[in-house]
């Protein structure tokens, strides 16, 4: 029967990272639970979709009596917060019959008695045993996943790309992310060489969630174990490990336009506080801004019938001919939103051709982004 | 009866009445291949068919038409009524060509210019008229410029509405100007035939026959009751024209709201491979000019009519917006169940994709997701520059019935086809 004392604060900072898990809307009850484990002193906290998502952590603890339980995601979150600094009294209680019903929760003059399920009632997530392996940085792998996913599509009909693509290469790693209107390659040079190449589609809930335990600071290195159905992040204290999306990603390479007519090069700030601007009428025409590069200036412009009409122009280097196109602006500005410079080179052919956009003075990150039609 | 009625958005001057203009080029086919070639010039030109003489009628030149040679005729009959005509295969390439001068020269006047048709087209130039003059001065501009620019005549109508300004731009063919003015409406259609009212077909004018109306003169006297009574919903239709009542908007192809094709069969079937050979024909077509428009929709609409006219349409709307052949074809043939048909004899079948992505987002892959697409765009483009047949599916000529046999006419559409006065 599990018996653990663990402190408040990293019971409760890990019961809200493992809680995210927890969907909520799964058809098997106990999979609202975290499934509690005490031994080695340490307790671990684990949740699973059995699906996208499995989040597997550890905390400190003084075990007195080794054991596991289930308990529910929510309640154990509500609990956990509501507790004051200092030791936490974790207990299994059983029922007449000697099945583990309850967890006591004490600490200091608070203690609760919650339901709980019994820990064989849990299925095994998923795991990944051995694969290809290789290390990044925690605060280099958290930017590459703020700077792709968004890209990815939120339709589930289309699980491909509901997904970031990982490809890894003898030269690096590159991640793709794409809604077919926009798409995002991320190319990252690994120190350890990879021998064997293979590419891998992570859902994008997963990464997200990932990205929210990383550290943007430390370069503390992140294991990514990728098996053929699997793929697991492990930190010292923390596994993620998620079911890759099955099928194949769209042809990326192709649709990368490898040539350009005109160029635009503006500043970052002053793009996203103009296209914010004139989103406001945009809003009412599907985010459509047109934008208009003339001599050494960009004239951003929205009309929508109901609404009326918003305009702005900002300073930009141009080269080659005028130009007209018109952006979806969220889509700009989700991009410029993670955009690692302070400018941008935006690269474009003709109005119905795909735009490009990549940080000033660097050729890791390259967004590619359709237009719309000017109506 | 108001006839005029303000249109909508003519708030800076209430009383102005709206200025509609009809533009309809003169035997537009073989007026073009009698341009491009002088030795065809005063001769009777027959365009349509095939080097074996089978196929109907495109289009005939006015000294053709004096052998009572017109479109939709089948080409043997226009052989045997003027053999020395020159016949002339369709080459619709440059007819677009010069379809989208002639829409070019109407765009200069006004941005609500909606084509109907390749040789036809409405004009709204009830706010043109500060900046290039009254309707009739615009309408002689245009006849003036197709003639100047392009060596061809036009027909062009003005009225209050699409309805007056349509039949007026028929009165004076060819080379005709007719301007009716809201005050001579009235008088403009008291002596004209029922048949020639937008809407009424054979059996409708059979029917006001019988009632002893044969003129919208006559027409206009019934009482809207009394027509609505006999003719259900029609009925409000034909008293609003019957009193020149039109309200309908000129609406640039920009705001299309759907994309159809139907057929209507040379012989009532039942025959559910052949529906259904007809319903991927038409699927190809909708898809074709969806793709050349750049649209797609989402909601796929099959329309059938039986033999006893009754009519029945079912709708699907897709979790993505379409526009490739097969895509639409799925969808409609899914809705074409047995139960549906019932083994009933269908007299028509259509297509419809409507539901259009309103935001016309591009997309990075556009059609390369779908190896199918690459078909169509390849197919698209053969017959771009080959001609429509130049290219089937094997299944639309399978068992050597080729392509389904349309009532009246054939590939391409003829021109008369699309005279049914507008949508």
């Amino acid at each position: 029967m599990l018996s653990v004392v663990c402190q408040q604060s990293d019971l409760y900072e890990m019961v809200q990272i493992v809680g995210r898990g927890v969907t909520g809307r799964s058809s098997l009850p106990v999979l609202n639970n975290i499934y509690l484990e005490a031994g080695d002193d340490s307790l671990r906290l684990l949740s699973t979709d059995m699906e996208y998502l499995t989040i597997d952590g550890k905390i400190d603890a003084q075990v007195e009596e080794e054991g596991a339980i289930t308990i529910g995601a929510r309640i154990l979150g509500e609990v956990a917060g509501a507790l004051g600094e200092g030791d936490v009294h974790l207990e299994t209680q059983t029922s007449e019959g000697g099945q583990a019903n309850a967890v006591r929760i004490s600490s200091g003059v608070a203690s609760y008695s919650i339901n709980a399920l019994p820990a064989d009632e849990f299925p095994v997530p998923p795991s990944v045993e051995e694969g290809t392996a290789l290390s990044i940085p925690q605060n280099l792998l958290r930017e590459v996943i703020q700077q792709t996913v968004f890209a990815a599509s939120a339709d589930e009909t289309r699980p491909i790309l509901t997904g970031a693509l990982f490809s890894i290469k003898p030269e690096g790693l590159e991640v793709v992310a794409t809604d077919t209107y926009r798409l995002v390659l991320r190319k990252v040079e690994l120190e350890t060489g990879i021998a064997q190449p293979c590419q891998a589609i992570v859902s994008a809930r997963a990464l997200n969630e990932l990205a929210r335990v990383l550290s943007p600071v430390s370069d503390e290195a992140v294991e990514v174990i990728l098996s053929e159905r699997q793929i697991e992040f492990r930190l010292p204290d923390l596994k993620l490990g998620s079911r890759l999306i099955e099928g194949e990603f769209p042809k990326y390479e192709k649709v990368i336009p490898t040539s350009h007519e005109k160029e635009i090069l503006c500043e970052v700030s002053e793009l996203q506080t103009a296209l914010r601007r004139v989103l406001i009428v945009a809003r009412d025409d599907a985010n459509r801004v047109v934008f208009r590069g003339k001599q050494s200036q960009l004239q951003l412009s929205a009309k929508s019938s109901d609404v009326g009409e918003a305009g702005e122009t900002i300073g930009a280097e141009l080269q080659g001919d005028d130009i007209e196109i018109a952006f979806n602006a969220r889509y700009i500005l989700e991009m410029l939103g993670v955009c690692p410079s302070e400018r941008v080179v935006i690269r474009l052919s003709g109005p119905l051709n795909p735009g490009i956009i990549v940080p000033d003075g660097r050729d890791d990150y390259i967004y590619v982004v359709m237009p719309m039609q000017i109506m | 009866m108001n006839l005029t009625k303000p249109a909508a958005g003519s708030i800076m001057e209430p009383d102005m009445e709206r200025q509609i203009i009809h533009v309809d080029m003169d035997a537009f086919y073989a007026a073009i291949e009698q341009r491009d070639n002088p030795d065809l010039r005063g001769k009777p030109v027959v365009v349509g068919g095939d080097p074996q003489g089978r196929g109907v009628v495109s289009a005939a030149s006015y000294e053709a038409r004096r052998y009572g040679i017109h479109s939709a005729m089948p080409c043997a009959e226009a052989r045997r009524r003027c053999p020395q005509a020159v016949f002339l295969p369709v080459n619709m390439r440059k007819y677009r060509q010069v379809s989208r001068q002639v829409m070019e020269i109407l765009g200069a006047y006004t941005p609500l210019v909606e084509q109907i048709s390749v040789d036809e087209a409405f004009m709204d130039v009830t706010g043109s008229r500060r900046l290039f003059g009254s309707a009739e001065q615009i309408a002689r501009q245009i006849k003036r410029r197709i003639k100047q620019e392009l060596g061809l005549t036009a027909s062009v109508g003005v009225g209050p509405n699409k309805f007056i300004a349509k039949l007026a731009s028929e009165c004076q063919k060819p080379d005709g100007l007719v301007i009716v003015r809201a005050d001579q409406v009235e008088e403009f259609l008291r002596d004209l035939p029922v048949s020639q009212l937008w809407g009424v077909g054979e059996a409708t004018a059979r029917r006001l026959q019988r009632l002893g109306i044969s003129t919208v003169g006559q027409l206009a006297q019934l009482s809207p009751e009394l027509l609505c009574e006999q003719f259900g919903a029609t009925g409000k239709l034909l008293y609003d024209l019957a009193h020149g009542k039109d309200e309908r908007p000129v609406a640039p192809r920009s705001t299309r709201k759907s994309c159809s094709a139907e057929m209507t069969f040379a012989e009532d079937t039942s025959n559910a491979a052949l529906l259904r050979r007809t319903l991927l024909a038409l699927s190809e077509d909708v898809g074709r000019r969806l793709r050349a428009a750049n649209l797609q929709g989402r909601t796929i609409t099959l329309k059938l009519r039986f033999s006893d006219f009754t009519t029945i349409t079912r709708s699907t709307t897709l979790p993505e917006p379409v526009n490739g052949d097969e895509q639409i074809y799925q969808a409609a043939a899914a809705m074409m169940t047995r139960r549906l048909l019932h083994g009933k004899l269908v007299r028509l079948v259509g297509v419809r994709v409507s539901g259009f992505d309103s935001c016309a987002q591009l997309s990075l892959f556009g059609n390369e997701q779908s190896s199918s697409a690459a078909v169509d765009r390849t197919i698209d483009e053969i017959r771009r520059r080959f001609g429509k047949r130049s290219i089937q599916r094997g299944t639309l000529v399978e068992d050597d019935s080729g392509p389904p046999r349309r009532a009246k006419s054939s590939y391409p559409p003829a021109e008369a086809k699309k005279r049914n006065g507008g949508r």
